[in-house]
């Protein structure tokens, strides 16, 4: 087989692919391809390195994005389901019966996310009047200091201690959860997509 | 070799590779077979994945009136290898145990 047919074979192969995917894949194996017969390989040689093109497209397909992972299964329904339209008619009829729950779901799940993010927000409140605490009751002990008034610059200083103490014990573990719940919904879409498409 | 323990081992050396410098396909594929044999069809998706999750950048270069994509290696690509020193600490850990079981 020689480079253009290889690359018209992958191309049938990839049809139910995004055009994108298509185009990057034929760039690729044409510069492979290319590489190797530059390097002394006869043109065929170098096709029959790339291995099976079945291989090739299979490798690709497990490793494309959920949305262009769709898009493919969009395009190949297309092209062999017959009942299509049924599934369509179903869908439609049934709207009322799934469209709430799914905005049921949908909303709960938000609302809960809004939730989390407000209670980190108010942490981050909370952290940041610490160090608001800590810098006025420095000053109030300064100013105590300097005025001799002995017992509001201990207070002060106290006070001023508490708040510096409590700040460094909090900012670690709040940090911390912050993170992980800005992780977290990128970790349950990635679960969802393997137990859909695995 | 396992599959899915190859496919990562793969990413880490290719990632360790451009850290000597920005490569291509080919060249990629002959430097790693040095230590685990690679076909085109593996190292393709791999490149994808690295390129998405930013781990790598890709830039054309034109050689013999061709174009030829070169990568280059991230940040977050080197810190994708320090991450895998550490981790492969915790895996010799399992392999001895593993080992370890089978000789008793």
């Amino acid at each position: 087989m020689n480079k253009e047919i290889f690359l018209k074979k992958l191309n049938e192969a990839m049809s139910n692919f995004p055009s994108e995917e298509i185009r990057k894949a034929q760039m690729y194996y044409d510069e492979a391809i290319s590489d190797r017969i530059e390097e002394g390989l006869t043109e065929q040689e170098a096709v029959a390195n790339m291995g099976d093109i079945d291989a090739i497209v299979t490798e690709l397909k497990i490793n494309l994005p959920i949305s262009k992972l769709i898009e493919t299964s969009v395009k190949t329904s297309h092209q062999q389901s017959t009942n299509k339209g049924l599934w369509l008619f179903l869908i439609i009829i049934s709207f009322p019966i799934w469209a709430p729950i799914l905005v049921g779901f949908g909303s709960t799940a938000v609302t809960l996310y809004i939730t989390v993010l407000a209670l980190i927000l108010s942490m981050f409140l909370v952290i940041g009047s610490l160090i608001l605490v800590s810098i006025v009751a420095a000053i109030g002990g300064v100013y105590g200091l300097f005025s001799g008034n002995v017992l509001a610059f201990i207070g002060y200083a106290g006070l001023s201690s508490m708040a510096i103490g409590l700040f460094l014990m909090s900012v670690h573990p709040m940090l911390a959860l912050a993170k992980s719940t800005f992780k977290l919904p990128p970790y349950l879409f990635m679960k969802i997509k393997q137990a859909i498409f695995k | 070799m396992d599959l899915q323990l190859k496919r990562g081992l793969i990413e880490i050396c290719v990632l360790k590779l451009l850290t000597v410098n920005d490569s291509y396909g080919y060249q990629l594929i002959k430097d790693v077979s040095l230590y685990i044999p690679i076909s085109e069809s593996t190292l393709y998706p791999i490149l994808k994945r690295l390129e998405a999750s930013s781990q790598i950048t890709v830039y054309t270069v034109e050689y013999n009136s061709r174009l030829r994509k070169y990568y280059k290696i991230t940040d977050k690509g080197r810190d994708k290898i320090k991450e895998f020193i550490v981790e492969w600490k915790e895996i010799v850990k399992v392999f001895a145990f593993i080992e370890g079981g089978e000789h008793e």
